[in-house]
């Protein structure tokens, strides 16, 4: 009966739907045919035409009230049941304002941390690139390493057809100097082409026209904070690696470079540097990312299969890669251009998303529990209204609306919770290595709203449809004789126990993420932490490299003469840092990789690294045709296991591998992060082959290392030479930031883990106390029959301590495969320790004896007769 | 003389219905008829006429199409939906059940 009334109805709804123009072109025809018509009769009448034509149109209430009346009925037939419903809602929820402000409070934290948390995600991986035509830009990935030389570049270039542009792109650590002061930055020294390729138009001036220009475009935060957003910043001078620039332009604020989510602060063409340029064209040196445009005829596809067909020319002509290298994929940028940065964030942001879900679920739980246990408080005017004649469907519709009215008012609440959090999640965004800042760019754009809007509309469903249902199938009698207690007792709590057991296990993820981190501030590295001192400088104006290692030599020579320094040394990149790595082999055995650490004579001195066997490197170890090494202990291990290593020949790279012969064996120290399993590694004297381009000096002092600090500058800024002092800070600080990414995740988790409890315990606390005063009769019939008030009030506690244990033993067995999941996703999580398990068992317990405690006082308060007179 | 009567909300719609089931009508038709039939006593101004109409056609009761009409010229006939006859025939047994208790409520008065 209703279908077909609504199958009836449909072309007449449609068509002012869906063809506008045309149901507006009837409507004016209509009118006009009943005009027409009407001033006839009344010229058949005797009237002239003008007054026929006046009261025909009087007649009519006007011809264009009479459209807009008809134009307002297209619309309200949408729209009337809903507004009705929506009416109706609105005023059942206003009149139980604490169960809707709590039920909006659950919803709109449930979907403020998912939309935030989605918000991440979205820019990283889904947001087209904010640059023109963005599906045209393409990528060129190469595995884990989407890295090119030089001439291979070239060549692509100049024999690719499909892609119409090619660019490239070298992200590198650098130095900016304004008015003689120095500092560290991002830079990317880029081809000339790269604007146009990139299709990022600058905010002020222009991007570069020649490859040889002596041209800098700068970040729009970099002329803002150093340049105080000057108008007439084109044109000024500014200095890197030694090189004077002309600025000619500013990137927009929305582009953060090609090398996102790391911050890029500065663009020069790439022949401005003379270091870089005098090695770019070796072929074997991979450096630069690859960015191209399609033409408009050519697929991804396509592209990559030509592009691996030059690559196959390529080796055919030149000779294989050094290394096997996976095949060329050109694929449209999506989020950020950086695949490693990429992997890095999504796999915390997907981690957080599951997060953050269980926490809507929980939520979702929570209004559900509340919705249930409302409905059956309104039976009766349920009841009452299928009396009146509403059907069963109509109850539910009625119902779901309540819920859609709460889930938008969550929905528009929690989006206003995302926009506050995005900010506070862009500031706190964990640096990776301090050299490049990360900055995320987290707008709200249309997809993060309509992920926000969907998410209220499940939510509307998960939380709504079974108080829904329920509500509907109010069976008539029962539902006026009030008999609310019945039915609502014998439903098993399961909504209950399950929000206890996803905020039980989040709250084990969170201990175990925080367990994590205290393992890694403790962590032994391998090497001494306390009392040790580093700086980073570079000698930028020397021409040479035997100057440069001169004069590296002449600074830790002033430093060692420094009251309160023990010994100093140095080194090509810290430990923790990204250091490059080689095939290593006994002949005729398999090759394992191993990372490379450039090194002075007495560095393991100075890092307190013990020396298991053999000698430290001298000064006979260093011309480059000597091939003496010093490995770890389990580099050893893995290819002597049984006899001593020293003497031994070991053939070191991949695809000419030369012999090299171990001199000295020393313990295992952290290469990649804190608290890894020990890996292979092997050690070179540093000025073997090092070019002494930036360099680490490390030093061990008697005192606090922080003290140290500005002398240790200052002695290094006397040496005059056009000196660069980046970085000078103590170890620790450095090995604390590395900590930075895990101490973020524990903060969040843990964060989420006590919304988590929170919302779970309100739940418990609602569902209880309802239950109570559903149940006041009851008991005042108990207590006149002789039953205590201790009895009532443990009766209460114990059902709510119930629900909780059940929970606990639930989450428990849950518990086992999430951390097992959690650990392959962090290498640094563990099981949590049993301590752990305990305690987030007990916090458990004791919130449920909280939250019952006040209901089951009241309970226990309640007055026989008062309770007996009722109703 | 008295004014005419002004419509009971809701009357307007089941005349209309009753009119339509007769046969298809263009809306200046169905104005012309339905002052011949209440004999000028109903007043159904064309200014509510139309957004009654539109409203019926809305809800599925009446449906329109565009045919020639006796002029010659092009014209939106409206007719009867299957579930308007339903419609129709409800409010009729409801109309009938209302009237006759009304009427009996206003002569016991009477007497």
């Amino acid at each position: 009966m209703r279908l077909r009334r609504w199958l009836d109805a449909l072309p007449a709804r449609l068509q002012p739907l869906l063809r506008r123009s045309r149901a507006e072109a009837d409507l004016d025809d209509e009118l006009s045919f009943h005009l027409e018509m009407e001033i006839r009769a009344g010229e058949r009448r005797g009237l002239s035409r003008t007054e026929a034509e006046r009261r025909a149109r009087l007649a009519l209430h006007g011809v264009q009230q009479t459209k807009e009346r008809a134009r307002e009925t297209w619309a309200l037939a949408w729209t009337a049941d809903l507004v009705q419903d929506f009416r109706y809602a609105v005023r059942q929820l206003k009149r139980s304002p604490g169960f809707a402000a709590l039920a909006v409070l659950c919803l709109g934290l449930g979907i403020g941390a998912n939309t935030s948390i989605f918000s991440a995600l979205n820019s990283v991986l889904f947001r087209p690139f904010s640059g023109a035509d963005p599906e045209r830009l393409v990528m060129l990935d190469r595995g884990s390493v989407p890295l090119f030389s030089y001439p291979d570049f070239r060549d692509l270039q100049a024999r690719g057809r499909l892609l119409s542009s090619l660019t490239a792109s070298l992200p590198m650590e650098s130095d900016l100097e304004i008015d003689g002061v120095s500092e560290f930055v991002a830079a990317e020294v880029v081809t000339a082409n790269y604007g146009a390729v990139v299709g990022v138009a600058p905010a002020l001036g222009r991007w570069f026209t020649s490859e040889t220009e002596p041209a800098a475009v700068i970040s729009h935060a970099v002329w803002q904070n150093k340049f105080g957003g000057a108008p007439n910043i084109l044109g000024r001078t500014i200095g890197s690696e030694a090189q004077s620039y002309t600025i000619v332009g500013v990137a927009p604020r929305a582009f953060t470079g090609i090398f996102a989510p790391y911050r890029t602060d500065i663009w020069v063409p790439m022949q401005t540097r003379p270091r870089l340029a005098a090695t770019l064209n070796t072929r074997s040196r991979r450096i630069v990312m690859v960015f191209g445009r399609l033409r408009a005829d050519g697929t991804p596809g396509q592209a990559s299969a030509e592009l691996n067909s030059i690559d196959a020319q390529l080796v055919a002509e030149h000779g294989p890669h050094a290394e096997p290298l996976p095949p060329i994929v050109a694929e449209p940028i999506r989020g950020i251009p950086n695949p490693g940065g990429r992997r890095l964030i999504s796999l915390r942001a997907s981690l957080l998303m599951i997060v953050v879900g269980v926490v809507l679920l929980i939520g979702c739980v929570n209004v559900g529990n509340l919705l249930l246990v409302r409905g059956s408080v309104r039976q009766r005017e349920l009841a009452a209204r299928q009396a009146l004649g509403a059907t069963k469907s109509r109850l539910m519709r009625q119902l779901l609306t309540e819920s859609l009215v709460l889930a938008l008012a969550g929905g528009a609440s929690g989006l206003l919770l995302a926009v506050w959090t995005t900010r506070a999640l862009e500031r706190i965004q964990p640096s990776v290595h301090s050299t490049f800042p990360i900055e995320l760019d987290l707008p709200l754009d249309g997809r993060v709203l309509a992920f926000a809007t969907i998410l209220s509309l499940a939510t509307t469903l998960v939380c709504g449809l079974l108080p829904a249902w329920r509500g509907s199938r109010t069976s008539g009698v029962a539902g006026f004789k009030g008999e609310v207690g019945g039915r609502f007792r014998r439903r098993r709590p399961f909504g209950l126990i399950a929000q206890v057991v996803l905020s039980f296990v989040l709250l084990l993820i969170a201990a175990s993420v925080i367990e994590a981190l205290q393992r890694l501030e403790v962590a032994d590295p391998g090497f001494a932490v306390r009392g040790r001192l580093y700086a980073y400088i570079y000698f930028p104006t020397v021409p040479t490299s035997e100057g440069r290692r001169a004069l590296y030599a002449q600074a830790l020579d002033r430093l060692r003469a420094l009251p309160g320094v023990l010994s100093a040394s140095q080194t090509a990149a810290l430990p923790l840092m990204p250091s490059g790595s080689a095939c290593a082999s006994v002949s005729g055995g398999p090759e394992l990789r191993a990372s490379i650490g450039e090194i002075d004579p007495g560095y393991f001195r100075t890092m307190g690294i013990g020396m298991m066997a053999g000698r430290d490197f001298t000064s006979i170890d260093e011309p480059r045709d000597s091939s003496t090494i010093i490995v770890t202990d389990s580099f050893a291990k893995r290819f002597w296991p049984n006899s001593s290593p020293i003497g031994k020949q070991v053939l070191i790279g991949c695809q000419a591998p030369q012999a090299s012969v171990v001199i000295g064996v020393v313990r295992d120290s952290a290469v990649r992060d804190v608290g890894e399993p020990p890996s292979p590694q092997f050690y070179q004297p540093f000025a073997r082959q090092y070019d002494g381009g930036l360099s680490a000096l490390l030093l061990e002092t008697g005192t606090d290392p922080a003290s140290m600090v500005q002398a240790v500058r200052d002695t290094l800024l006397g040496m005059g030479q056009n000196i660069r002092v980046y970085a000078v800070q103590p170890l620790s600080t450095y090995i604390d930031q590395s900590l930075t990414a895990v101490r973020w995740m524990a903060m969040v988790l843990s964060g989420f883990g006590l919304l988590a409890l929170c919302l779970a315990a309100i739940g418990l606390y609602g569902v209880i106390a309802y239950r109570v005063s559903l149940r006041t009769q009851e008991i005042g019939v108990r207590m006149a029959l002789g039953a205590g008030r201790g009895e009532i009030f443990r009766d209460v506690v114990l059902q709510g301590l119930a629900i909780a244990v059940a929970g606990v033993v639930i989450g428990e067995v849950l518990a086992i495969p999430t951390m097992r999941a959690l650990a392959s996703v962090q290498a640094a999580i563990r099981p949590s320790t049993a301590s752990t398990h305990l305690a987030a068992a007990v916090i458990w317990i004791v919130v449920a004896l909280v939250a019952c405690y006040v209901p089951a006082s009241r309970a226990a308060r309640v007055d026989p007769m008062e309770a007996l007179r009722h109703d | 003389m008295s004014k005419p009567a002004d419509l009971v909300q809701g009357t307007l719609d089941l005349l209309l219905l009753k009119i339509l089931a007769l046969e298809p009508l263009h809306g200046w038709a169905i104005s012309q008829r339905l002052s011949q039939i209440s004999k000028d006593d109903l007043r159904v101004s064309d200014g509510s006429l139309y957004p009654a109409l539109y409203k019926l056609e809305q809800e599925g009761w009446i449906r329109a199409e565009w045919k020639t009409s006796e002029l010659g010229r092009r014209a939106k006939f409206y007719s009867l939906t299957a579930s308007g006859r339903r419609k129709l025939e409800a409010e009729t047994e409801q109309w009938r059940r209302v009237s006759a208790a009304i009427s009996r409520v206003i002569r016991l008065k009477e007497v």
